[in-house]
């Protein structure tokens, strides 16, 4: 079970973050005055009366961008390995420099494949946040512009 | 590591296997049975990697990681199939859908 | 020492499935198949399996389970009320789930593993890289295909949905 010890350093980042957290948490709650009002209770303290639910039908485009992530990310798996050894100077130098040619070639059609989808999704609009357009108002006042700038 | 350890993470990947059968087999909700899809998918991931570890090259492992992405591809094509049902027939159960084309 | 994580993964592994087995509650579902999957990405490390381990945390627990999460939201009118799922067929899903349980089970302890102890390549992620790009260059290269295939297609089904 020797190999597995390098994974103990991760452990103790997890035990450790968990630690600080409940610390810190335990901390406010000693420290803090507890002193709930109706007014504290509300979601936005000082702002709009929330209505209806959190969970109403979520917009599918979220939907898009998250596949999007995920299977780019799915990508990015296969390049962490390919990373550690294409510049493996042993293996280049067994192979006359054909190793650094060869794995270079290879990815960048891995990569250039999965372009061609990006490329895709971004001509469709797919990539394009949704924004309400601001409506142009046909109202005319009927104070000149340089009425303004008198009283300034 | 001895062949107990590893009968024991063999039953896990039964365990595993046979909760998502069951799942599977009784949910209506067809992203309830997506999970048990993906639970089914763990067993078999989990046999594949504890035998790779007696393998010098580890194309058990190597596999596994295949196997991974192919469920992602799966996963999201599946819910966007799902999403296209619920949009033209309001439905997400699976025992409600019993209709295909345009009615 | 090791056989307290060992412990500690069994009882998340085994607390997840339990949740997703007896709930009616699809969001805890989901929550719950991410409890399961990060136990077994410590079960991926204890068999040695670093990389794998690796993979399963960034692509299932950070990715398909946020997917099923949107699938929840979109696939249910959802009003402030718990979304509940019931079940069909209870009891043949029950035999046949316990019957396939019990047959595995069966196949496992007659069956005589004989294990060896292989000499362990220190850099393991190097050594997946080098056998990626030699022993498995078609699968990935294919695999490139198969993502570009699956981008196109759930987006384009997606956008579909969307504009209607």
């Amino acid at each position: 079970m020797i190999q597995i010890s390098g994974f103990g350093t991760v452990l103790l980042f997890i035990v450790g973050g968990i630690g600080f957290l409940m610390i810190t948490l335990l901390v406010g709650k000693l420290l803090r005055p507890n002193n709930p009002t109706t007014e504290k209770q509300t979601t936005y303290e000082s702002g709009e009366e929330p209505s209806g639910t959190a969970w109403g039908q979520f917009n599918v485009r979220f939907y898009i961008v998250a596949l999007i992530f995920l299977l780019f990310e799915a990508e990015l798996i296969f390049l962490f390995p390919w990373a550690t050894v294409f510049g493996d100077e042993q293996l280049i130098a067994e192979s006359d420099g054909l190793w650094a040619q060869f794995s270079m070639i290879e990815t960048f059609i891995f990569i250039g494949i999965l372009l061609v989808g990006l490329a895709y999704v971004w001509s469709k609009g797919m990539l394009e946040w949704v924004r309400p357009k601001p409506k142009a108002s046909d109202f005319k006042s009927r104070i000149p512009e340089s009425a303004y700038k008198d009283f300034k | 590591m001895s062949e107990q350890m590893l009968t024991y993470y063999l039953y896990l990947a039964a365990f595993l296997f046979a909760s998502g059968t069951y799942i599977v087999l009784t949910r209506r909700s067809a992203i309830f049975v997506l999970i048990g899809v993906e639970l089914m998918l763990n067993g078999a991931n989990v046999v594949l990697a504890s035998f790779s570890q007696f393998d010098p090259a580890m194309n058990g492992q190597i596999f596994a990681i295949f196997a991974v992405v192919l469920t992602v591809c799966e996963v999201s094509i599946a819910l966007a199939i799902l999403l296209n049902i619920y949009r033209k027939s309001r439905v997400s159960n699976l025992d409600e859908l019993n209709q295909i084309g345009n009615t | 020492m090791i056989i307290t994580v060992q412990i500690f993964l069994l009882m998340m592994v085994l607390a997840g499935v339990g949740i997703i087995l007896f709930t009616r509650n699809i969001v805890h579902a989901a929550y719950a198949l991410c409890l399961t999957l990060l136990g077994i990405a410590g079960v991926y490390v204890l068999v040695m399996s670093e990389l794998l381990a690796v993979v399963q945390i960034m692509l299932y627990a950070g990715g398909v389970v946020i997917l099923l999460a949107f699938g929840v939201m979109m696939t249910n009118r959802l009003r402030g009320e718990k979304v509940l799922s019931g079940s069909n067929n209870k009891w043949i899903g029950r035999i046949i789930s316990v019957g396939v349980f019990a047959g595995l089970c069966y196949l496992i302890s007659i069956s005589p593993f004989q294990t060896t102890s292989v000499e362990k390549n220190e850099d393991q992620i190097a050594q997946i890289g080098v056998s990626f790009l030699t022993d498995h260059i078609v699968a990935f290269e294919l695999i490139a295909f198969v993502l570009l295939v699956a981008l196109v297609g759930a987006a384009y089904l997606a956008k579909n949905a969307a504009d209607e």
